[in-house]
């Protein structure tokens, strides 16, 4: 049984100039110790996504499953024991702390609310997330406006993990860093993973991020799960040209840049494009593209797209759109 | 594997320190806290300074200031002291004035907070509740609050906090707003927090600061008030008040004018230390503001 299992998720928010489809049938899976990426460009919906997985955004329809029970559409109380199992990491390390509290005041209080341990026992507790996450000795007894980004995004990290949870969602938690910090907080939840025997959903906008992080990637498009692939996989042959323009938009000195950069801007997520969502950006688009919408197909083991003509565009290689028929 | 701290932020001085340095650094604001603390002294000792009632007549009508030093503000019509006036009524401005802040700012925190946290339904139904309160005129609405019950100093009170509560609620409601939507409140939140501990230890400490400046001006806002009534006469004719002081001595404006400008004196200082407080803190409360790290 997969540890999560989400199936046609839907997010919309009724807004004063019409239906926001901020997630629009999502359906994927994570399996127990493994890390997932999820990529897409700003405003894709990734995020809510993410959210919407724990209960911190409303689930318009579709069904959310942690270890088999259904959590889609329960009520605050009736989550509260998912919310043990399943934490977040956020983006912004200074947004997401209580400038109030004391760091040991932050760490401890999950654990009082979940009535873990006594009094002495939390303490122990947070001291040994303290030291786990490497922050200095001293940090309970000071505030986060004390501390830099990167010991901020630890204190982040420490929080999630205080209940020993089973699932983490990392909502973009290194693109607020320092490219030289980034690398140390890779490193850290990485190892923080096996230690504690975590799962990762792990949500990026970067490409080289996810690549060293995931064993699995899921690429969203407005809303949609476009494509999903083993890490190398994807790297190698990407299926969905929406994949392949993102993949040769990393930098990498050690390939030519091969296809033109994806024009356009992302459509509204309230106007969405008919038939395929991605075809008023395609280079590949036909007729076809632009009157039926393209379900998910899985063209090789656990390689899936959301293309009609991801079999030729795999075949034109590297060439990019020169050769494609219309 | 990299396991190194990452270089630390320049250690900030914590947060309450800054606030009380950048008070002090206020010469408006230390004067006018002072003031009213001297204020208060006189008005708590009101009772040794004028043992005598401040409605009983002590001395000759009509001296005027520093002609008699046992008298150094003179006396009125009926040859009352008004000193003792001036210190009894301090007691009745500043219990009202703080009394009617107090009652006003707790009910404005809860509706507000309610309103801010929860949106949707409950926020419709209470903004109009607020609403309500805010459509007529407030002066108007005390008057007739006032005229209704029995006037004496606790209908005064309650009174000046229904008028005023709606705007400590409209305040809070935005504030709530706003901070509800800060990851840290999400992620308390996804902590399985109860929504009462998300309101009262996650986001009322960050909903302070404003709340702090609010309350002081509306201090001097109950007290403009209650003078305003009194002055009418419809304030509790048992005890003497800045305002009832004026509108007694209204009517003998020309010949005896310092009947009416020493309570009003009062007033205009009191009124002025409260909103200059109220300036003083919200710029030590507000670090874009004072600027000082």
């Amino acid at each position: 049984m997969s540890l999560l299992r989400v199936e046609d998720l839907h997010t919309h928010y009724r807004t004063a100039t019409g239906l926001l489809r901020a997630v629009d049938g999502v359906t994927f899976a994570v399996e127990k110790g493994e890390s997932v990426g999820l990529v897409g460009e700003s405003g894709c919906g990734k995020s809510t996504l993410g959210k919407a997985i724990l209960g911190l955004a409303p689930v318009t329809s579709g069904s959310v499953r942690f270890d088999g029970a259904e959590m889609a559409g329960l009520s605050e109380r009736a989550l509260a024991p998912f919310r043990r199992r399943m934490q977040m990491i956020f983006q912004d390390p200074f947004g997401s702390l209580n400038p109030r509290h004391q760091v040991g005041d932050i760490l401890a209080a999950p654990l009082t609310v979940h009535g873990v341990g006594d009094k002495a026992g939390r303490r122990a507790r947070v001291t040994r997330m303290i030291e786990a996450v490497g922050l200095p000795a001293d940090a309970a007894g000071r505030y986060p406006h004390e501390f830099s980004g990167g010991q901020r995004q630890r204190i982040g990290i420490a929080r999630a993990l205080i209940l020993q949870p089973e699932l983490v969602i990392c909502d973009e938690p290194v693109s607020a860093l320092d490219l030289s910090i980034q690398a140390q907080i890779l490193n850290l939840m990485v190892r923080l993973k096996g230690e504690f025997g975590l799962s990762y959903l792990f949500i990026s906008h970067d490409l080289s991020v996810v690549r060293f992080f995931a064993d699995r990637v899921l690429v969203m498009y407005l809303g949609r799960i476009v494509e999903s692939a083993p890490v190398e996989t994807l790297w190698r042959r990407p299926l969905h040209p929406y994949t392949r323009a993102l993949i040769e938009a990393v930098p990498d000195p050690a390939r030519r840049r091969h296809a033109a950069p994806l024009s356009g801007d992302l459509p509204s997520p309230q106007d969405v494009p008919a038939g395929c969502r991605f075809n008023p950006r395609c280079p590949f688009a036909t007729e076809r593209c632009r009157r039926e919408e393209p379900l998910p197909r899985m063209l090789a083991e656990g390689h899936a797209v959301a293309c009609h003509h991801a079999e030729e565009i795999a075949l034109t290689g590297a060439a990019g759109p020169a050769g494609s028929s219309s | 594997m990299s396991l190194a701290l990452d270089t630390p932020a320049s250690p900030v001085a914590a947060m309450r320190p800054r606030a009380l340095r950048a008070f002090l650094r206020n010469p408006a604001g230390v004067i006018s806290l002072g003031f009213l603390l001297v204020l208060f002294a006189m008005a708590l000792a009101a009772p040794t300074l004028y043992p005598e009632d401040p409605l009983s007549m002590v001395a000759r009508p009509f001296l005027w200031p520093g002609q008699n030093p046992a008298y150094p503000l003179g006396t009125d019509s009926l040859g009352r002291d008004v000193a003792a006036g001036v210190v009894w009524g301090a007691r009745i401005s500043l219990l009202v004035g703080f009394s009617a802040m107090a009652l006003g700012v707790t009910l404005g925190l809860v509706v507000g907070s309610l309103a801010g946290y929860f949106g949707g339904r409950v926020d419709d139904v209470l903004v109009k509740v607020i609403e309500i309160f805010q459509t007529p005129p407030n002066f108007v609405l005390l008057v007739v609050l006032v005229a209704i019950a029995q006037p004496s100093v606790s209908t005064v009170i309650f009174a000046i906090a229904a008028v005023t509560w709606p705007t400590t609620a409209r305040l809070m409601r935005a504030e709530f707003r706003a901070l509800r939507s800060k990851d840290f409140v999400v992620a308390a939140r996804g902590l399985g927090y109860g929504h009462a501990r998300i309101i009262v230890r996650e986001i009322l400490p960050n909903a302070l600061p404003p709340l702090i400046v609010t309350s002081s001006v509306l201090v001097a806002t109950a007290i403009l008030m209650e003078s305003a009534l009194s002055f009418l006469g419809l304030s509790d004719p048992n005890v003497v008040s800045w305002g009832s002081m004026i509108g007694a001595g209204r009517e003998l404006l020309r010949t005896a004018w310092f009947l009416s400008a020493v309570p009003g004196v009062a007033i205009v200082l009191t009124v002025l230390a409260l909103n200059l407080l109220g300036d003083a803190l919200n710029d030590a409360l507000n670090p874009r503001v004072s600027g000082a790290r």
